[in-house]
């Protein structure tokens, strides 16, 4: 588990409470962790993101519902509202030296290793 | 396991004219994956074949209330396009391909285009994607120069483009692989219009891009899957090698 926060599942989709995961890719150099975070249907204010000392949640809300009206057995009956996602590092983590920006749909953050 | 367990099996009977063939299987950023999908699409090409093997995981396709294999032909008798809606496990390409280019060379095909992306760290900055081409022959290079499309010189190529062009080396079979500027852990709708737009100038087709640039949240939101499977399945690491100079640079 990632401290303090509860891990996700295997799924990009959590039918069950219309949560989606999001892609990520992270980048290591030698002082500092780039994360980008792929958030289509969101908009930059709606984007939160707390750290712990090796972690991150990255939560946000979508601009709208999105539904699949005949996608699947349960799926279709799933609005999806809302991505998140907890982030594993691999060291320890300086967040009050994070910075942040979003562009495209993408959410990059960058922390500096301690 | 044998080459001879997978078979492309026709559900139309097609009268092919020197057909030209586009593979867009799902590689890096989906760019070939999501522009070979468009392309079937907009010019409403219909399904001729499917992939049959044991070789791929039991995974089948609902479309309309339609069962369908995850590995489709579409086409008509001048074009054929590959497309697969599930990730190509590394066991399966050679077979695959192989098995492809031996069809293609039977039906007379006259060109293989393969789409394919090639990540870039600063692909968050581009606002449009270059594309590149790989020849299997130098001879088609200056064809490409023709339509503004920059041939590479020297470097290395993987995936399963590269396992095309060196089976339609082989086989005598023309063939370009098409690599747009792509991001490698998300889809990538912008590198596939792009590709669209280089292949509308090589075949003279005229294949509106705009759905995709317009649609790219939507796309973007769908293709999750395919790319998170595309990565579990093809691990992004061999196409690593394309960053790297070969000892034999002049």
């Amino acid at each position: 588990m990632a401290m303090g926060f509860p891990e996700d599942f295997d799924s990009l989709w959590d039918h069950i409470e219309g949560c989606m995961e999001p892609l990520v890719e992270v980048r290591e150099t030698y002082d500092a962790f780039e994360i980008y975070v792929d958030l289509p249907y969101v908009k930059g204010e709606s984007v939160e993101v707390r750290f712990s000392e090796d972690a991150l949640l990255v939560m946000a809300k979508c601009s709208r519902a999105i539904k699949f009206d005949r996608w699947g057995f349960a799926q279709k009956r799933t609005e999806y509202k809302y991505f998140r996602k907890v982030i594993k590092l691999p060291h320890k983590i300086d967040p009050k030296r994070a910075t942040s920006s979003f562009k495209k749909g993408v959410l990059k953050i960058r922390v500096p290793k301690l | 396991m044998s080459e001879e367990v997978l078979e492309i099996v026709m559900k139309k009977d097609v009268k092919f004219n020197e057909p030209v063939a586009v593979e867009g299987f799902p590689d890096v950023g989906l760019a070939g994956a999501i522009a070979s999908m468009h392309l079937i699409e907009s010019l409403g090409l219909e399904e001729i074949a499917y992939i049959e093997t044991p070789l791929l995981p039991p995974i089948m396709v609902v479309h309309n209330g339609e069962l369908l294999h995850p590995i489709r032909v579409y086409g008509n008798e001048r074009l054929i396009v590959f497309t697969s809606e599930i990730a190509l496990p590394l066991t399966v390409l050679n077979p695959l391909v192989k098995k492809v280019v031996e069809w293609l060379k039977s039906l007379n095909a006259k060109l293989l285009i393969a789409l394919t992306g090639i990540p870039v760290e600063n692909r968050l900055e581009i606002e449009r994607p270059e594309v590149y081409a790989v020849v299997s022959k130098k001879e088609y290079s200056e064809m490409l120069s023709k339509h503004k499309i920059e041939v590479l010189q020297e470097g290395f190529i993987s995936g399963i483009y590269a396992l095309f062009l060196k089976e339609c080396l082989k086989a005598g079979l023309p063939a370009i692989a098409l690599v747009a500027q792509s991001f490698l852990k998300y889809p990538d709708p912008g590198a596939a219009a792009e590709l669209l737009t280089s292949l509308n100038s090589i075949l003279s087709l005229n294949v509106d891009v705009k759905p995709l640039l317009e649609n790219a949240e939507e796309i973007r939101l769908k293709a999750r899957d395919l790319l998170r499977q595309t990565e579990r399945v093809a691990p992004g690491a061999y196409r690593n090698v394309e960053g790297e100079l070969p000892l034999m640079y002049r």
